[in-house]
């Protein structure tokens, strides 16, 4: 008898994932909205974990390629430049790799641990610093106003000014970055990324260019949390220099520690759970803050593995409690090799 | 014969201290060439030197005519070295066959062959079926789908020998092969690495303090202290040399 627990994930996933779809023509437009954010924050955290737990690079200064997508589509939207909204994702994920690509190759080559750390948080320091310099982009109140976009796609219009229209586009959009992602770490340039975050010395002596392939995981991921960014302008209606700020930076980190990092979907539970903490604490005014920390601490205590790391253990435990039981397991135990 | 490997007026210091002054050797093709001396004699930086962990200040590195001197370690292992560390260094949460299958995958990248349709998740088939043979090979069959950090330490030695295997090197460069081992382990890596070398005709460099390993494997011996060679030879000749015996052997093992 094959273990049935094996379904448990994928089910989750599914139901998870139809409940998201569904959400609008149930939730009032609060929910829909803040479903909305953690479905981007989500993607966003899964695209920091991609470096941080399959490539072993702690980047603090995330938020800057997310930025730099979020501005782009922003200023083509407000000012109407001829750019299709598909395109301006396009080009957002094109910017991002870009700037991903050009830091990655300086920083990459010599700093790495906590220096990689400092000096990626400075960068996105410096991206908030600058926008606050530029009139175009609104300083530092940033571009508010920001419309819906309207797609033509030559035989018929797709009307994504509605929220409920605009909160679909965010999910075929996540839902297609996260699969990306998910196939990237299972490829053999997954293998060989997962190689290099356990021990890059021993990577290297089986012949592996880790300078290369680390940069192309940085780009990868500065390409996806600019697309987030991307998509998130015209959400939120309003983007500011905040968006760079360290503690945006900070986020996918926490997500990803509140969902657990060793599992792939991890940071992206963890921005859920995130967003429900924040959610259902919104009334406790004055205190809401010293409550989501508190509530963050105690779970990251209880379950250092996370989340989805305390589930993976629960349903193992209780597999093997109904394996036992289970008056086959004698004959199994015998045939198995173990 | 033609060297594999020639070393020219070898210098490496770091900072003040110079823990290698000037060396010179050769190792020829298909031998069995193992580097001694006690501790701090500089064994290891040469290995580091070697191998392309760290740079070298003066001196040249030739592998088959090529200069290699400046090269990046992981060209060093395309050109045909294979390394293994003094504590048996594997991929200690991917499985044992994922462990061998990462070092298949990273020689035909190497070579740019390609394996498989660029979407498939999992290895080629044929990529999969190298690993596991080496794996076999090495005496882990039972344990291919476990997590490599289960392994025993033994047994993480022998992955790490499939893994060096896996991108098919024409030097082993072995770091110690014999390090913290029981004597029943120790003489079953001995057999490996004498069975390793019929079968694949590589050239072996090692270090190694085990006096009986060095004796039993080695063609040519080279004697290192305070960075400087001592004696090259072969293993009775390096025996018979007084100044070795002072300085490393000992009397008793002289006689031995």
């Amino acid at each position: 008898m094959a273990d049935r627990s094996v379904y448990f994930w994928p089910a989750a996933g599914v139901i998870a994932l139809i409940a998201t779809a569904l959400a609008p023509l149930f939730a009032n437009d609060s929910v829909t909205f803040i479903l909305g954010l953690a479905m981007i924050e989500a993607v966003f955290a899964l695209s920091w974990n991609l470096l941080f737990n399959y490539t072993g690079i702690a980047s603090f200064g995330h938020a800057a390629f997310f930025t730099l997508g979020a501005y782009f589509v922003a200023c083509a939207q407000r000012y109407g430049w001829d750019v299709t909204f598909p395109l301006q994702l396009l080009v957002a994920f094109a910017l991002g790799g870009g700037a991903a690509f050009a830091i990655g190759a300086v920083a990459l080559k010599r700093a790495s641990g906590i220096h990689l750390a400092i000096l990626t948080l400075a960068i996105a320091e410096v991206v908030r610093m600058v926008i606050g310099y530029i009139d175009y982009v609104g300083r530092d109140d940033g571009l508010g106003g920001i419309p819906r976009p309207v797609v033509n796609l030559g035989l018929a219009t797709l009307d994504l000014r509605s929220s409920s229209a605009y909160y679909w586009c965010i999910l075929v959009v996540c839902v297609a970055l996260a699969l990306g992602l998910w196939w990237l770490v299972r490829s053999r340039y997954g293998r060989a990324l997962r190689s290099i975050a356990e021990d890059a010395e021993r990577a290297t002596f089986v012949g592996m260019d880790i300078y290369k392939l680390r940069l192309f995981s940085f780009t990868i991921s500065g390409a996806v949390a600019a697309i987030c960014g991307g998509l998130s302008a015209p959400w939120v209606q309003i983007v500011t220099p905040d968006l760079s700020h360290w503690l945006h930076s900070a986020q996918p980190m926490l997500n990803t520690l509140l969902g657990g990092s060793a599992m792939f979907w991890g940071p992206a539970v963890g921005a859920f759970a995130y967003s429900l903490i924040n959610y259902s604490t919104r009334t406790l005014d004055g205190v809401s803050e010293i409550v989501v920390g508190g509530i963050l601490l105690t779970i990251i205590l209880i379950a250092p593995t996370g989340i989805t790391g305390a589930l993976e253990s629960l349903r193992r435990k209780i597999f093997q409690k109904w394996r036992a039981a289970s008056p086959w397991a004698q004959v199994r135990v015998k045939g198995e090799q173990i | 014969m033609k060297p594999v490997l020639e070393v020219t007026n070898l210098h490496k210091s770091y900072a003040a201290l110079k823990v290698l002054k000037g060396l010179n050797f050769n190792v020829a093709e298909k031998e069995t060439f193992a580097i001694i001396g006690p501790n701090g004699a500089g064994k290891t930086t040469l290995f580091k030197v070697l191998t392309g962990e760290v740079p070298c200040n003066v001196g040249q590195i030739k592998f088959r005519g090529t200069d290699i001197t400046h090269q990046q370690a992981f060209r060093r292992v395309h050109s045909g070295f294979g390394r293994t560390f003094q504590v048996a260094r594997v991929f200690p949460s991917l499985t044992v066959a994922e462990n061998v299958i990462v070092a298949v995958e990273a020689r035909l990248r190497a070579e740019n062959v390609r394996s498989g349709k660029w979407y498939h998740w999992r290895p080629a088939a044929e990529v999969r079926d190298e690993a596991l043979h080496l794996v076999a090979d090495l005496g882990l069959a039972n344990e291919a789908e476990r997590e490599a950090r289960y392994l025993s330490h033994g047994d993480k030695k022998r992955l790490e020998f499939a893994i060096m295997l896996g991108g098919r090197p024409s030097i082993l460069m072995l770091d110690e092969p014999t390090a913290g081992m029981s004597p029943t382990e120790r003489v079953a890596i001995t057999d490996l690495i004498r069975r390793i070398k019929s079968e694949r005709g590589v050239t072996v460099l090692m270090t190694e303090h085990d006096m009986d390993v060095i004796f039993n494997l080695s063609d040519r011996l080279m004697v290192m202290n305070y960075g400087e060679i001592l004696a090259v030879g072969s293993p009775k000749e390096v025996r018979a040399n007084k100044t070795v015996r002072d300085v490393y052997l000992g009397q008793e093992m002289a006689h031995a």
